[in-house]
């Protein structure tokens, strides 16, 4: 397991994929400033007045959107060259164990996401904190919570990308298939949203009366539709992230669970799969 | 120890289709074994499954006399290299990162071999030039000290000279070689290109659609493949009291079928058959290739011939 991990990172470090890993979060960090700029009005680098650690919080949250795609992109370099340099059967003619192999490469790209988003909360921190405003930018429980609540989402996304890998052992493949997870589940937050905010009743004006009229909305989700639907919205990761509300931690609960689930269910595949 | 791996009635099925059908053998310590069969005879299929990248369908092996079904398998394969198909290596990293990786993969902590095996498969001078930028020889030749970390027991080479131009392939053969003898590797070699491989092999075994179809050593292969004269004669016996006083190598194969590996004139045959009382019926060459023995197997494995 030792060796398997010692591996992973010298090529991880040696191959200057690091490298790449930086440049992406300070790219990252950069833009969330700017788009959580945006979000309040405010122009970028134009010495705004009112900084202080709710912004830094929100663009900590933000990085939930995209780190995943960037860790999509680093599983493919990494994990998906090991498969298709086939350089995988090295290690398992030479006797490392399968479950080794995969727990090395969760791991080292695990490292290479939390890098990335410890890589952006310090170029969004020294932004914060440089910017001359009357409220001085502390580090405070919320702005812990928010990265603790990102980083535990974002490892789940990893471990699970690391699964495609070894499952699909086509990188191009294993790529999209993780692109079109995260659309289709930032897709489905505004959905079950705006399902769960249908009224249960409507009221509408009678022309000729002028009398208010009440009907029971048809387009209303209830009964265990409903409870399933607020269900998916508590543990959506990109709710779980954004809220403030206290249901958010069965999102990071949930991306917790998810890691030990995505991590067996990568063991069983790598233990039963045969590399081209 | 006699034999380093012993594969025992192994099969292997890829859904419906049986790729390996009963596949026993035995490998030497210490030899050259080539594996020789054509493009989709289960070549690669039986080394997969020996280093570990498959699971036989039924059957079982052993590698230094421990069971695949032991857990002590893991620990054997620690003496064992391989490249199946194709040289695995990054194309990102420099020749000596290479084999640094597949050192630091074996829990060695020690890297000092690494100079000596560059020198070995003469990529000594690449420095930091990465494995991409290297011609396909080249990283042939890295796949093979990848293959050598650890100083295994056991090579196992699936068409390793594939590809190659005829300077790789008097390289690569040069480098094994080298490897057998001083290092004492029992190398398990595939490839199709037979008249290559007879200048390496010292076992062969000929495999066609997933059946093992014979197994020998070079010798016996090379009697069988070597220039001979075929005489038809009228008894065959009776020639080899005039063929051993002559000092002449020959062998019978039949009745009235002798083979003669010695270069003489056919007018000697003749008169030496005569000497014997014998009657020459007629006289043939008879060349062998190691291609046209392997395809005369295959034929009569197929009922063709």
């Amino acid at each position: 397991m030792i060796s398997s991990l010692k591996s992973s990172l010298f090529r991880f470090f040696r191959t200057k994929l690091f490298l790449l890993v930086l440049g992406f979060s300070v790219v990252m960090g950069m833009a969330m400033v700017n788009n959580t700029c945006s979000d309040l009005s405010m122009y970028f680098f134009a010495r705004p007045r009112y900084f202080d650690s709710s912004f830094v919080v929100s663009c900590i949250r933000k990085l939930v959107f995209v780190i995943p795609f960037g860790s999509a992109v680093f599983c493919t370099m990494f994990t998906g060259s090991d498969i298709s340099f086939r350089s995988i059967n090295n290690k398992i003619a030479t006797g490392t164990r399968r479950i080794s192999i995969f727990f090395a490469d969760a791991v080292t790209a695990s490292l290479a996401t939390i890098m990335s988003i410890l890589g952006a909360v310090i170029v969004i921190y020294v932004f914060a904190k440089t910017v001359p405003v009357k409220e001085s930018v502390k580090i405070n429980s919320v702005m812990v919570e928010s990265l603790f609540k990102v980083t535990v989402i974002c490892v789940a996304f990893v471990i699970l990308f690391t699964v495609f890998q070894y499952l699909l052992c086509n990188k191009l493949l294993a790529v999209m298939l993780s692109f079109v997870l995260l659309i289709v589940i930032l897709s489905s937050t505004s959905i079950i949203d705006d399902l769960l905010q249908r009224p249960y009743r409507y009221s509408y004006t009678n022309e000729e009366t002028g009398e208010t009229l009440w009907e029971t909305n048809p387009g209303y989700v209830g009964g265990n539709a409903r409870k399933a639907l607020v269900l998916a919205k508590e543990v959506n990761p990109y709710y779980g992230a954004m809220t403030d509300d206290p249901e958010g931690s069965k999102a990071v609960m949930a991306a917790g669970a998810s890691i030990v689930i995505f991590t067996a269910a990568g063991f069983v595949v790598i233990n039963r799969k045969e590399f081209p | 120890m006699d034999n380093v791996v012993s594969i025992k009635d192994i099969s292997k099925y890829y859904g419906k289709s049986q790729v390996l059908k009963n596949v026993s053998l035995e490998i030497p310590n210490g030899s050259i074994f080539g594996l020789v069969g054509r493009n989709g005879a289960g070549k690669t299929t039986l080394m997969r499954i020996i280093t570990g990248l498959a699971e036989p369908t039924s059957g079982s092996y052993s590698i230094s006399g421990v069971s695949s079904k032991d857990k002590n398998i893991l620990t054997v394969r620690r003496r064992m290299g391989s490249i199946i198909e194709s040289p695995a290596v990054f194309r990102n990293l420099s020749a000596y990162d290479n084999l640094k990786l597949q050192y630091i993969n074996l829990g060695m902590t020690s890297y000092d071999d690494i100079p000596e095996l560059l020198e070995l498969v003469e990529l000594k001078d690449t420095g930091k030039k990465s494995a991409g930028k290297f011609s396909l020889g080249m990283r042939q030749r890295l796949g093979i000290a990848v293959a050598l970390c650890g100083k295994p027991d056991v090579l196992i080479l699936d068409e390793p000279i594939n590809g190659l131009d005829p300077q790789g392939i008097i390289e690569m053969r040069e480098i094994l070689l080298r490897i057998n003898k001083e290092k004492h590797t029992t190398i398990l070699i595939s490839s199709h290109i037979l008249e290559e491989l007879s200048k390496l092999a010292t076992h062969y075994a000929f495999i066609d659609n997933g059946e093992i179809l014979q197994t020998l050593s070079s010798e016996e292969l090379m009697s069988k493949v070597r220039k001979s004269s075929r005489l038809k004669v009228s008894g065959a016996e009776s020639l080899c009291p005039v063929f051993d006083r002559e000092k002449i190598d020959y062998k019978i194969e039949g009745e009235d079928t002798v083979d003669i590996y010695s270069e003489i004139t056919a007018s000697k045959m003749v008169s030496l058959a005569n000497e014997a009382g014998v009657d020459v019926i007629s006289i043939a060459e008879n060349n062998e290739s190691l291609e046209g023995y392997f395809m005369n197997l295959v034929a009569k494995r197929e009922g063709i011939s």
